[in-house]
C-alpha cells in the first residue's frame, strides 16, 4: 500500500503537469489574434532559433512571459495557504489571513501616490508585507513557542493578524481617499490583484522552488502536527521549530506573490482545498499538487481575463473569484452530500 | 516483526516535583519512581492536577520545581525524538482539523523510527494494521478520522500509541469513551503490555474498579496538594479513597473482586 500510495502520488502529478502545459499552450494560442496549435509550433521554433521576427512568434514570446508569471504566483499563493492552514492548524486560513497582504497594500500603495517606478513599487510592497510579518511574529512570540493547548491552533497569531490586516487596510482607504484620480485606477487594479505590467520574474521562482524544497522536508512533520496538534512533540517534532518555519515560508511566499502581482484573491484558498478534497489532506502530495494546480488555475484564469472582454482586460482577481467561488462551494456541497450518505 | 531495542530497566524518576497551576499548588514535593513493569493508576478529583502532570511527565509542560528523569536522564536533555521512541502519551481529548484517515493517524505514530525516509514502508503499514486489528478498529483503517463516533476514535488514538513501540506509556483516561467490553479489552491489553513487553505504564483513570483489578500500583492526589504512591493493596484502600475523592466509599468483595461503591 506504500507503494500504492507513492504511484498515486506520481500519477497525480504528473497528470497535474500535463494539465498546466495544456494551460500554457492554451494560453499562447489563445487572444485577441488566435494562432493554431500549428502557429505554435512554428513559433516556438523560431523563438528556440534566436530573435523573434513573424508577429506569430512575438506574439506567443509576450503570452508565454505573462503566463508563466501567472503560473509562478498561482503557485506560490496556493503553496502559501497550505503552509497557512497547517500552521494555524484551520482549514479556513489564506495566505491573506494574517494581514501580510494588507501590510504589502500599504507598501505599494503609499509608492504608487509619490509615482514610484515599478521596481520600486514591487520592493516597497514586499518591504510592507515583511514589516508585517516582523511585528507579527514578536507580539503573537508566544504562540510560535508550541507549548499551547490541545488545539494548536496559534490563536494568539490569528487574531493578531486579523487586526493588524484591518489596521493596514484603514490606512489604505486613507491612501486611496487622498490619492488623484488618475492614479486611483492603478492602484484598484494592484488591489484587486494584476498580471498585466509584467517581465520575467526570476526571484518569483527562486523563492517559490526554494521554498518547496525546504518544506518538503518537512512534510511528514506536518502531517504529524496537523493531526496531533501541539501533542505532536511526544512523536518527536518540534513544534517551535515547525511554526516558525512554516510562518518565515508562508511569509516570504505571500510577500513575494503579492508584491509581483497584487493581492489576487482566492487562489491560495480554494487550489489547497480542491487537491484536499481529491486526494486528501497528506503533505507529501498537497505540496506539490497544490503548487501545480495553482499555477494551472491562474494561468487559465489570466487566458480568461484577458480574452473574454477583449480588446479590454479584466483585472485577474476577478476572474479567480467568478470561477472560485461557485466552484468551491459546488465541491463543498457534494462533499458534505456524500458525507451525509456514508 | 521489528525489533525494538529494548531498555529493560526503562524508569521514570520523579523527584521533588510540584504542581501547580495559575500560581496554585496542586501537587507538592511529589517523589514517586516508575519502575519498567508498573501499572500506574493516578486517582483525583477533578482538578487535581492529574492532567498537568500527565502533560509535565509528557514533556508539554515544563518542570518549574523538582525534576523527572527517564533511564537517570533529565527529560528536556533528551533529544525530542530519542524520547518520542521511549516515551508515548495518549491526551485526553483529541481535535481533528483535517479529514486524515485512521491508518494515516497510526502511520504517523511511526514518525520517529523513519527520519530521512519520504514515505513509509511496507512493514509499518503492516504494524499500523495490526494495531487496528487488536483494537477491533481495523475495519475502519479508510475512514476520515472525523466521521468516527469517540470510542471509535479513542481506540484508533490506542492502535497508533502502541505502534510507537515505546517503553513508557502515559494514558489520560484511556477508557473514557468505551463501551464496557472495550473497556475491559483495552485494559487487558494494557495489563499484558506491562507484564509481557515490560513497559512502565501511567494513567490516569476515574474507574476505581478497573483500575484496581488491572493496575499494580496507584498515586493518590488529595485535595490539598499532598500524595500518597504504593501498590495498589496499601493505597486503594476505603480510607485512603474517601480522603482522596471526598466522599465515603465502602470497599465490597464480590468472590475474588473488590468493588468500591460510592455512599
Amino acid at each position: 500500500m506504500s507503494a500504492d500510495a507513492k504511484n498515486r502520488s506520481k500519477v497525480v502529478l504528473i497528470t497535474l503537469l500535463l494539465a498546466a502545459l495544456i494551460c500554457l499552450a492554451l494560453s499562447a494560442c489563445i487572444g485577441s489574434v488566435m494562432i493554431a496549435p500549428a502557429g505554435l509550433l512554428d513559433a516556438l521554433r523560431e523563438l528556440l532559433h534566436g530573435a523573434p521576427d513573424s508577429l506569430n512568434a512575438t506574439l506567443v514570446a509576450l503570452r508565454l512571459t505573462r503566463a508563466s508569471t501567472a503560473f509562478v504566483t498561482g503557485s506560490t499563493l496556493a503553496l502559501a495557504g497550505v503552509l497557512m492552514q497547517a500552521l494555524l492548524r484551520n482549514p479556513l486560513a489564506d495566505p491573506y489571513v494574517l494581514g501580510i497582504s494588507s501590510g504589502a497594500a500599504v507598501g505599494a500603495l503609499t509608492a504608487m501616490l509619490w509615482m514610484g517606478a515599478a521596481l520600486i513599487i514591487d520592493l516597497s510592497a514586499f518591504g510592507g508585507a515583511v514589516i508585517v510579518a516582523g511585528l507579527l511574529f514578536f507580539l503573537a512570540y508566544n504562540d510560535f513557542k508550541g507549548t499551547g493547548s490541545t488545539e494548536g491552533g496559534a490563536t494568539t497569531l490569528l487574531l493578531t493578524g486579523v487586526v493588524i490586516g484591518a489596521g493596514c487596510m484603514a490606512v489604505v482607504a486613507l491612501i486611496l481617499s487622498v490619492a488623484s484620480d488618475s492614479r486611483l485606477r492603478s492602484m484598484v487594479f494592484w488591489m484587486i490583484g494584476d498580471l498585466s505590467a509584467t517581465g520575467p520574474r526570476y526571484v518569483n521562482w527562486l523563492v517559490l522552488a526554494g521554498v518547496l524544497i525546504y518544506v518538503s522536508s518537512l512534510s511528514r512533520a506536518m502531517n504529524v502536527a496537523a493531526m496531533f496538534s501541539d501533542n505532536a512533540s511526544t512523536l518527536g517534532v518540534s513544534i517551535a521549530r515547525l511554526r516558525k518555519s512554516l510562518f518565515f515560508c508562508a511569509a516570504l511566499l505571500t510577500a513575494s506573490a503579492v508584491s509581483s502581482a497584487g493581492s489576487i484573491g482566492f487562489v491560495g484558498l480554494i487550489i489547497p482545498h480542491a487537491c484536499r478534497f481529491a486526494w486528501g489532506p497528506d503533505h507529501r502530495l498537497l505540496l506539490p499538487a497544490s503548487c501545480l494546480a495553482g499555477g494551472a488555475f491562474l494561468m487559465l484564469a489570466d487566458t480568461l481575463a484577458r480574452t473574454v472582454i477583449a480588446p479590454q482586460q479584466l483585472p485577474v482577481g476577478v476572474v479567480t473569484a467568478l470561477i472560485g467561488v461557485p466552484v468551491f462551494l459546488l465541491q463543498l456541497h457534494s462533499h458534505r452530500a456524500h458525507y451525509a450518505k456514508s | 516483526m521489528q525489533s525494538h531495542s529494548t531498555q529493560p530497566s526503562s524508569q521514570i524518576q520523579v523527584t521533588d516535583l510540584t504542581v501547580s497551576v495559575a500560581r496554585q499548588v496542586l501537587i507538592s514535593n511529589l517523589n514517586w519512581q516508575i519502575n519498567a513493569g508498573d501499572c500506574w493508576c493516578i486517582i483525583g478529583r477533578n482538578g487535581a492536577g492529574k492532567s498537568t502532570l500527565m502533560r509535565t511527565l509528557a514533556g508539554l509542560l515544563p518542570v518549574v520545581h523538582g525534576t523527572v528523569a527517564i533511564n537517570g536522564r533529565s527529560l528536556t536533555s533528551w533529544p525530542l525524538m530519542d524520547l518520542a521512541r521511549l516515551r508515548a502519551y495518549l491526551p485526553q481529548g483529541r481535535n481533528d482539523a483535517f479529514g486524515y484517515r485512521a491508518i494515516d493517524t497510526v502511520l504517523a505514530a511511526r514518525h520517529p523510527y523513519h527520519d530521512g525516509g519520504y514515505w513509509e514502508s511496507e512493514q509499518d503499514i503492516d504494524l499500523a494494521l495490526a494495531a487496528l486489528a487488536e483494537l477491533d478498529v481495523d475495519h475502519l483503517a479508510h475512514r476520515d478520522v472525523r466521521s468516527l463516533s469517540g470510542g471509535e476514535r479513542q481506540r484508533v488514538a490506542l492502535a497508533a500509541l502502541i505502534v510507537q513501540y515505546a517503553q513508557c506509556i502515559l494514558l489520560d483516561e484511556p477508557t473514557t469513551a468505551l463501551d464496557l467490553p472495550h473497556q475491559v479489552n483495552v485494559m487487558e491489553l494494557i495489563a499484558r503490555r506491562c507484564k509481557s513487553h515490560h513497559n512502565a505504564v501511567i494513567m490516569v483513570s476515574h474507574d476505581l474498579n478497573l483500575a484496581f483489578r488491572y493496575a499494580t500500583h496507584a498515586l493518590l492526589l488529595m485535595p490539598d496538594g499532598a500524595w500518597q504512591a504504593g501498590p495498589v493493596g496499601e493505597t486503594m484502600t476505603r480510607d485512603s479513597l474517601s480522603k482522596c475523592l471526598e466522599h465515603p466509599i465502602d470497599a465490597v468483595w464480590h468472590g475474588e473482586q473488590c468493588l468500591f461503591v460510592p455512599h
